[in-house]
């Protein structure tokens, strides 16, 4: 099928029209192998195009009713008959007699026969009371016998066709079992000169076949060179289908994972329940310090302590806490307890593995970074998560500086997409300098906090045998997700909810 | 972190500066607080917990005006004798130990130089105080008192007018009635008796670290002031005196110092002299450029640091750098390093890369576990992220299992994060619930950790759920069959009963003869629970054997 514009059934359509001029819809319907409704809206294309006229219409027929088919025809026929058959007079009583014994009519049907041969003046009653007579007076009238023609056809007789008996119809319609009223909605398809011009270079093509699927025996056979595919309309949405996705943050940690990777990081990893020591105490957090409370830090109930290790380097911390031990420091001046150090703590930040690394590669040149949930006990709102990802990232050099911590953090976020990066002096227990990273977002027009970094303090490397100077940072992550696609509450990200997660922009350009 | 607002007017006014609001939101993260918000006619700031004398405009402008190069240097804090003393009975020796104390004169009062010192105050009890229990302030009307002040233990009993109320009350009261005891009385518990301070003719000073008297309340017409300050550390007291004299000071106030008598030592506070650092400075030099990256000769490290508002003395190769006795923040040469690179302005500073050639690498971990999330995808899979912190009631009562052996965390904020989960499939039940309105197939899986029992290292596990309204056991071997087939393992899976699966419709995986997992129907019974109205079947699978 070649023909531009035009549909696999349209084209049957004007094909069957070209033959048959008009067509009632169900007839067509029915010739297509499709019921009404679905041929609509084709006849509806065909109409548009100008290739088809539809008309619909609403027509009133009748039939002879049960009684009429009954007793074959009017019981002014009968009366008639009995009266001429007597000679054209005969007694009321007699005829009445007559016509219920040899036409089974009812009493009623010839009382209302004769009242209408009467009225009409077809007979007349001549004589007195008893003794009255019914007298013929003129002709049958052919009305009459017409009407009754009409209404025993089997097709029975439309209203407009019926037009000059209208009388006569309602006069029967008031008499039971003589007439069937039927209402008849019918539409109507034509073709126009258009569609059969069109028509007939659809015959052109006629003698191959339509196909709709392309199957592996046609293909085997090599029939289908004689065939034509149906058409489709192409730009008909397909049903919807959702593939497989990655979670939007998980995409978002493989991207960051490629970029630490791609400045020559290596990555590692470290446990989620951790020992308050490595969490806190190696990082020279005192152990009164605000952030180790209960209402920001998880502590385990059960098991409550964990195990430190016998090499670990416990009492270097220790004395550098209270009093600077070698590092050149002055401590903080206060009795520090192992206890607090072993108990087990759900990590609040990543910067727990990032130390156990120093202490791990010790004075080797190294550039980590680990990346991973960590956890604080808040109260979850638009703004606030228990749990959040995070990436550390570290530099163990004996040659490396504040200017390559901010060059390493710059390229990130550059590669992130950011473009303007700012570095304040800031504060964190266990660095110094501080230096905490924010980026300009165009569409708050301002600057945001991203990042806190530094170089981590000589009271956290010297006692896990890092002299060298080793940079430090801890970068949130949710932020960066929530400014990637614009969300501005938090909880967005973890709502599981898979209208979200299979709706998502992907592959961001 | 506290948070400052600074007003532009009062800015303006207190430290002579004309500046703009947007000219003042531009500068002052660079002396090293965090920009909270920036208004028509005031500057919000956070300022870092190392730095409380950064807690009242005054500080605040102490620190810009050096940065900026209004007034740089270290301020000298006159303080004089003022010939009275406190003493300290031997009675607080076991309750709270310490007191150092000061007389300020001479204050340029008003109502918002009133609020700023109150703020002040506030501030270092939350912070260095750690909510008054280890320093608690307080601030008296000078003239009101009558020296030697005595610092002493009484009983519960012992009765005075507390600030804000007009009739005595006892201690006891005080803690049981009072709103500020009712706060504080923690800080108290436990003790026989109680810490107080008296003047010489009797009248309470206060109750510290509870309250005040009324009798010494300070008002904005109050221009003389007698500061105590009571600690269970010495050092931090020393620490809080010096932050708010010197910042007193700063409001134009003249300050004087007390005797304080112990039963074993006299002290006299407080002693605003800075601190000395004396260093070679060739080491100074090479230590500067070794941490941040530059090369800066003396007369730059000294106008930096003075910046910082220190004091550099040369003395032939040493330096003495004189730190200012407000600054508690220094315990380390890097930190003065830190004054330096602030000093000489951090936007100075130029980014660059690492100088030291690298090779990057994934752990093994993550990549294995990207590729059986890849696998999962090829199977329309879905991926969802829940918390690792969950309640017992999602993980087991809705499970229809029993289990008791979990961990759980002290205090947490939420009852629904309350313990670490031991699996992650009633999480993805609870996907399906969110996600009903949603076309099925819906077809999830999760990577992540869970904790069993009471172990405290993490397990990683894979978990997938598949549901639409025929959902079926072979639809989900499939894909776990696919899944070893990919990786390369032998799988066996043995029937087993268990209540959140349909009799007869679930297995337990097994790798090398050991058990990693589960597979089956869910029961409709849990289906239920999870207010679930389509099929679902799904697995759960440990992962160590692929991570090592």
């Amino acid at each position: 099928m070649s023909i531009s514009g035009i549909s696999e059934v349209e084209a049957q359509i004007l094909k069957i029209l070209s033959k048959e001029k008009v067509l009632d819809i169900t007839e067509l319907a029915k010739l297509l192998g499709h019921n009404v409704d679905y041929i609509r809206y084709y006849i509806e294309l065909l109409k548009n195009k100008g290739l088809i006229e539809h008309k619909k219409e609403v027509r009133t027929k009748y039939y002879a009713g049960g009684k009429l088919k009954e007793v074959g025809n009017l019981p002014e026929y009968y009366i008639y008959k009995v009266i001429d058959d007597a000679g054209g007079r005969v007694e009321i009583a007699e005829a009445r007699k007559r016509a219920s014994k040899r036409y089974n009519l009812s009493s009623d049907d010839i009382t209302a026969g004769i009242g209408y041969l009467v009225k009409n003046g077809i007979i007349r009653i001549t004589g007195l009371d008893k003794g009255r007579i019914l007298e013929l007076n003129r002709s049958f009238p052919d009305e009459l016998r017409n009407v009754i023609n009409l209404l025993m056809k089997k097709d029975g007789i439309y209203e407009e066709d019926a037009s000059e008996y209208r009388d006569i119809i309602t006069m029967l319609s008031d008499r039971p079992g003589f007439i069937d009223t039927v209402v008849e909605k019918r539409e109507w398809v034509s073709i126009t000169q258009r569609g059969i011009q069109l028509s007939k270079k659809i015959g052109e093509v006629e003698e191959k076949e339509y196909l709709s699927d392309l199957t592996p025996d046609l293909i085997r056979t090599g029939e289908w060179r004689d065939k034509v595919f149906k058409e489709y309309d192409v730009s008909l949405p397909g049903p919807p289908r959702f593939g497989g996705r990655r979670h939007p943050m998980r995409e978002l940690l493989k991207e960051i994972r490629e970029i630490f990777t791609s400045m020559g990081f290596v990555e590692e990893d470290g446990p989620l329940i951790e020992l308050a020591f490595w969490n806190f105490d190696a990082l020279f957090q005192p152990q009164d310090h605000p952030a180790r409370d209960m209402h920001d830090t998880f502590y385990l109930k059960m098991p409550r302590y964990g195990d430190i290790g016998k090499d670990i380097p416990v009492d270097k911390v220790k004395i550098t806490h209270e009093s600077g031990w070698e590092t050149g420091s002055r401590g903080w001046g206060y009795k520090w307890d192992i206890n607090e150090a072993r108990k087990l703590v759900l990590r609040t930040h990543t910067t727990s593995v990032t130390v156990r690394m120093v202490y791990e590669y010790g004075e080797t040149p190294a550039k980590i970074f680990s990346i991973g949930k960590v956890f604080r006990n808040e109260s979850i709102d638009y703004k606030h998560l228990a749990e959040l990802h995070q990436v550390d990232g570290i530099v163990i050099d004996p040659d490396t500086n504040l200017k390559e911590l901010l060059g390493i953090l710059k390229t990130f976020y550059e590669k992130l997409g950011f473009k303007k990066i700012v570095f304040w002096p800031s504060y964190f227990p266990y660095t110094e300098p501080s230096v905490q990273v924010s980026v300009y977002v165009d569409e708050l027009g301002k600057y945001l906090e991203m990042a806190g970094s530094g170089i981590f303090r000589p009271e956290v490397t010297i006692p896990l045998g890092v002299k060298w100077p080793v940079l430090a940072w801890g970068i949130g992550i949710e932020r960066i997700l929530m400014l990637r696609y614009g969300w501005d509450d938090i909880r967005t990200i973890y709502t599981s909810d898979i209208g979200l997660l299979r709706g998502f922009k992907k592959c961001l350009y | 972190m506290p948070v400052l607002t600074l007003d532009i007017d009062r800015f303006r006014k207190l430290s002579g500066i004309e500046i703009s609001v947007d000219e003042l939101a531009e500068k002052i993260p660079w002396i090293g607080v965090d920009l909270e918000d920036v208004g028509d006619k005031y500057v919000k700031i956070e300022y870092n917990p190392n730095r409380p004398d950064l807690g009242s405009p005054r500080g605040i402008i102490k620190a810009f005006k050096g940065l900026y190069g209004y007034e740089t240097g270290i301020i000298n804090y006159l303080v004089k004798p003022y010939n009275a003393e406190i003493t300290v009975d031997s009675t607080v020796k076991d309750i709270r130990p310490y007191i150092v104390g000061g007389v300020v004169k001479g204050l340029d009062m008003d109502e918002a130089t009133l609020v700023e010192i109150i703020n002040l105050q506030e501030d270092l009890h939350n912070g260095l105080g750690r909510k008054r229990r280890r320093v608690s302030i307080g601030i008296h009307n000078l003239d009101v008192i009558s020296f030697p002040v005595k610092y002493l233990g009484v009983g519960g009993a012992y009765r005075f007018v507390p600030l804000n109320m007009e009739s005595e009350m006892s201690i006891n009261e005080i803690l049981s009635k009072h709103p500020t005891g009712v706060e504080y009385k923690d800080l108290v518990e436990g003790f026989k008796k109680f810490p107080l301070l008296v003047d010489a003719d009797g009248n309470v000073l206060s109750f510290p670290p509870i309250i005040n008297s009324e009798y010494t309340r300070v008002t904005e017409s109050t221009k003389n002031l007698f500061i105590d300050v009571t600690a269970t550390d010495l050092d931090r007291a020393i620490q809080v005196l010096n932050i708010l004299m010197t910042t007193l000071a700063d409001y134009q106030g003249k300050l004087y110092s007390l005797k304080i008598i112990y039963p074993d030592r006299v002290m006299e506070t407080p002693d605003l002299s800075p601190s000395i650092i004396s260093i070679d400075k060739e080491e100074l030099i090479s230590y500067a450029k070794k941490m941040l990256g530059i090369k800066l000769d003396m007369p730059s490290i000294r106008t930096a640091l003075e910046k910082a508002r220190f004091a550099v003395k040369e003395e032939g190769g040493k330096a003495k750098i004189y730190i200012p006795s407000y600054r508690i923040d220094i315990l380390h040469l890097i930190d003065i390093v830190e004054e330096i690179a602030i000093g000489y302005g951090f936007w100075n500073i130029e980014p660059s890369l690492p100088h030291r050639y690298s090779v990057g690498q994934m752990s093994n971990k993550s990549k294995v576990l990207e590729c059986i999330a890849e696998l999962m995808i090829g199977h329309g899979m879905t991926e969802v992220m829940n918390f690792i912190l969950t309640s017992p009631e999602e993980q087991f009562d809705k499970m229809n299992i029993k289990i008791d052996k979990y961990i759980e965390v002290e205090s947490p904020k939420s009852r629904e994060h309350r313990i670490l989960r031991r699996w992650i499939l009633p999480q993805l039940l609870k996907c399906l619930y969110i996600s009903k309105k949603e076309p099925y197939p819906q077809r999830l899986f999760e990577i992540g950790y869970v904790f069993e029992d009471y172990d405290i290292d993490s397990k990683i596990h894979l978990a997938v759920v598949i549901s639409h309204s025929r959902a079926k056991y072979s639809e989900i071997k499939s894909i776990l069959d696919n899944l070893f087939e990919s990786l390369k393992v032998s799988l066996s899976v043995r029937a087993i009963e268990h209540p959140s699966f349909i009799r007869g419709r679930v297995g337990s995986i097994f790798i090398d003869n050991k058990e990693a997992g589960l597979i089956g129907e869910i029961h409709p019974a849990v289906l239920e629970n999870f207010g679930l109205e389509q099929p679902a079947v799904g697995f759960e699978l440990n992962l160590s054997r692929f991570i090592g």
